[in-house]
């Protein structure tokens, strides 16, 4: 079972606007985390407000569980849109109060539990919360109603190194059950690599790759190398690569490498600025 | 959709109670004064604030985009925000109703704080009160209601990035504010004249026009739906029908209002035009009031010289209806401008007649009078009249003096020399007192209640007559 399956999804915002998301297919088996990477303004809100009907979409279609868009179906998904989320004014218990009537699963032990979890006071008001504290709260809305999706928005974007390791244990801790499934977006690269099963990589719009990352660490290597030297491999194969006077680093496909040339593994950080500078 | 309203209450909680607290003051002070339309638009303007502000606290934390996440679909999304702006414009109504309906109750003892209707103590009094309030409060609840069924779509079709913008939908009402409430005061003297028929018709209207709000502002619901459903991918036909018909019905139904309004005869008296003459006119005018005046003095002391020494209290009451209703006495008071209690103008003519030769009176008339003058909002001071009136009387007044306080107040003082039973001469008397020249003009109410309590056993009968307008002259 897929947790969501995206079909030829397309988004133009205003005829001023050169950003387009353009025919994007993307789908996540249950139970995987996928990373959705990007450079800033490649469209990984834009696919994320698309598909959960945040903003509307010039055509495609989005699934969720297998079963066709319903709106119930937001009942098993957890959202984080980064800092956006609830009123200033409201504190978390109230948040606690009003998502008790929203999500028909809701456990409000789970959520109190998780405040405490993280040291969020339940009195305080959303607006004296620090970003990482925000960013928390919506994250314990996420998790306290038995969600079987996440779908998290650059949720570690801006939080020091401590919080963010906080953070991807817990996703960690919630992909335990093995119906449990995450997409995460974030051009923090290394959380990603930490947690995620799935790479997709957007830039300007487009889909460039969507793989399982242990594949696409298997399947991509770094060569380094001079500039006629790489002349000589497939050119299809060379996904990226950066040019310094001291010869040239690329990303290439292992399988066009000769087997006596020197290779060494990639990691997706390597591969995600080598990707972007190879698409530019 | 009742956790989407939980939200919105929990959130404007702060102003609320600041506007409840707002209210109670005014509610309280309703006991003494009693409120205008400017005074009830500026709580419906708080109130206003709290729903603006809610909505763009909404966009500003990016609750406006966090809730398209949830589970709920546009219907109840926006339908959170309009029942909690419904629901908060109402309840202010009442609150105002109430506070504008205890400042129509006039309050018979200015000084234990009685609350009593004294023109005729019947119940219906009271619902009069509310009658006469309605329609300032729903006036001010469709105006606020038509408001927000523009806001709304607005915000949503701009996805709350207003700013100057957020304004716009108030200047028209704003504007729309006092020009209907001037309709109603140029061409409303037949709607001030409770409990008349006719009087009636004020709150019916209001109806009319409370309905095609309710109706502009359900239609603005489906609107705003239709709006928040292009965000996202829901596609509703139906929706669209019906946004289109119950605007069809609330344009259709403030086109009857007005029409009828129209039919009625209420725009027959419109005058917007500036005469030249104007000046002249109104010299007309004054000298036409003091003819009315003179007439009417003249007929009260026709009254006295009728009924003197009689008791015949109805036929006396009768009588002045009659005669003073037939020279438009009355109507002089109809003009008065914010007139807003129960719209009686007042004059008070004191009759007082008696025998001054009577050995318990040998030449002096003790009158104590005790004028209970609710009176708040003046720019005159009727309590002040009343004070002296009361000092002067407590004191005891020699005729002549009496007769010369009664002139110093431009009163219509008069001695009538009779020889009622024919075989012993009696010196009588009897004073008009017409004080209305002491109430100013601009009054907003004045419950006036002279009692006169004569002190004097020579002294036949004395009575003050409180004439309320033409139609309904009260004896006190």
């Amino acid at each position: 079972m897929n947790a969501f399956e995206i079909k030829n999804m397309s988004k133009k915002y205003g005829r001023s606007d050169s950003f387009e998301l353009k025919d994007v297919s993307l789908a996540l088996p249950s139970g995987c985390i996928m990373g959705l990477i990007g450079e800033n303004g490649a469209g990984k809100t834009t696919l994320i407000n698309a598909m959960l009907g945040i903003i509307s979409r010039n055509s495609g279609s989005v699934s969720f569980f297998d079963k066709p868009e319903r709106i119930e179906a937001k009942d098993d998904i957890g959202v984080v849109l980064g800092e956006e989320s609830f009123p200033e004014t409201m504190n978390p218990t109230q948040v606690n109060k009003m998502m008790k009537g929203i999500y028909s699963k809701w456990d409000e032990e789970k959520y109190f539990a998780l405040l405490d979890k993280f040291s969020l006071p339940a009195k305080k008001t959303f607006k004296n919360f620090s970003r990482g504290m925000k960013v928390k709260l919506s994250i314990a809305v996420a998790l306290s109603h038995n969600a079987k999706l996440l779908i998290l928005d650059e949720p570690t974007n801006g939080l020091d190194p401590v919080i963010r390791d906080e953070i991807v244990d817990i996703f960690y801790e919630f992909t335990r059950n093995p119906y449990n499934s995450v997409l995460i977006s974030s051009h923090i690269v290394s959380d990603l690599e930490k947690l995620c099963d799935y790479i997709a990589f957007l830039h300007k719009g487009r889909l460039v790759l969507c793989e399982e990352k242990d594949r696409l660490l298997e399947q991509y290597g770094i060569i380094h190398c001079t500039a006629e030297e790489l002349e000589k491999i497939e050119p299809s194969a060379v996904k990226g690569k950066k040019e310094s006077p001291y010869g040239v680093e690329a990303v290439v496909e292992r399988r066009a490498i000769p087997a006596d040339a020197e290779i060494s593994p990639v990691g997706v950080e390597e591969l995600f600025v080598l990707l972007v500078k190879g698409a530019r | 959709m009742k956790s989407l309203l939980y939200k919105e209450f929990a959130v404007s909680k702060k102003t609320l109670l600041i506007c409840l607290a707002f209210s109670v003051l005014g509610l309280l002070s309703s006991i003494r004064f009693t409120g205008s339309i400017v005074a009830d638009y500026v709580i419906f303007s708080l109130i206003a604030a709290t729903i603006v502000r809610s909505l763009t606290d909404d966009e500003k934390s990016g609750w406006e985009k966090y809730s398209r996440a949830l589970p709920h679909n546009a219907f109840q999304r926006m339908g959170a925000k309009y029942i909690f702006c419904f629901l908060i414009l109402t309840a202010a109504s009442l609150i105002m109703l109430l506070s504008d309906t205890l400042g129509n109750m006039k309050i018979m003892d200015y000084q234990s704080k009685q609350f009593d209707y004294p023109i005729t103590n019947s119940s219906q009094e009271i619902l009069y009160s509310v009658l006469h309030a309605i329609p300032i409060q729903f006036f001010c609840f469709s105006i606020f209601l038509i408001s927000f069924a523009v806001l709304l779509p607005l915000n949503s079709l701009l996805k709350g990035q207003f700013k100057v913008l957020t304004f716009i939908p108030f200047v028209p009402s704003i504007i729309l504010c006092f020009v209907v409430n001037g309709i109603y005061s140029i061409t409303g003297s037949g709607y001030r004249t409770y409990p008349f028929t006719e009087s009636i018709k004020k709150p019916q209207f209001t109806a009319m026009f409370v309905a095609s709000a309710l109706l502009l502002f359900a239609a603005s619901y489906f609107i705003s739906v239709i709006i928040e459903t292009k965000s996202g991918r829901e596609k509703l036909k139906a929706v669209k029908a019906v946004a289109a018909v119950l605007t069809v019905a609330a344009l259709a139904v403030s086109g009857t209002t007005v029409y009828a309004l129209y039919k009625d005869g209420a725009f027959e008296k419109i005058d917007f035009s500036y005469s030249s003459d104007y000046e002249e006119k109104l010299e007309q005018s004054e000298a036409e009031l003091e003819k009315q005046y003179a007439l009417a003095r003249e007929e009260m002391l026709k009254y006295v010289d009728e009924f003197c020494g009689e008791t015949l209290v109805d036929k006396k009451t009768e009588y002045i209806k009659e005669r003073i209703s037939a020279i438009g006495f009355g109507d002089r008071f109809t003009e008065i401008d914010q007139v807003y209690s129960t719209e009686y103008p007042l004059a008070v003519a004191i009759h007082t007649y008696g025998n001054s030769e009577h050995p318990d009176s040998p030449d002096m008339i003790k009158i104590y009078a005790n004028v209970d003058a609710a009176t708040i909002m003046t720019d005159g001071d009727p309590v002040e009249l009343a004070k002296q009136i009361e000092d002067m009387f407590s004191e005891g007044l020699e005729e002549e003096r009496m007769v010369e306080f009664m002139k110093t107040y431009g009163l219509c003082p008069d001695v009538l020399n009779e020889n009622l039973d024919g075989e012993k001469p009696y010196k009588t008397y009897c004073f008009d007192m017409i004080i209305e020249e002491h109430i100013p003009k601009n009054y907003v109410s004045v419950s006036m209640t002279l009692n006169i309590d004569v002190m004097d056993g020579a002294i036949w009968d004395t009575r003050a007559y409180v004439i309320e307008d033409t139609k309904s002259p009260q004896t006190k």
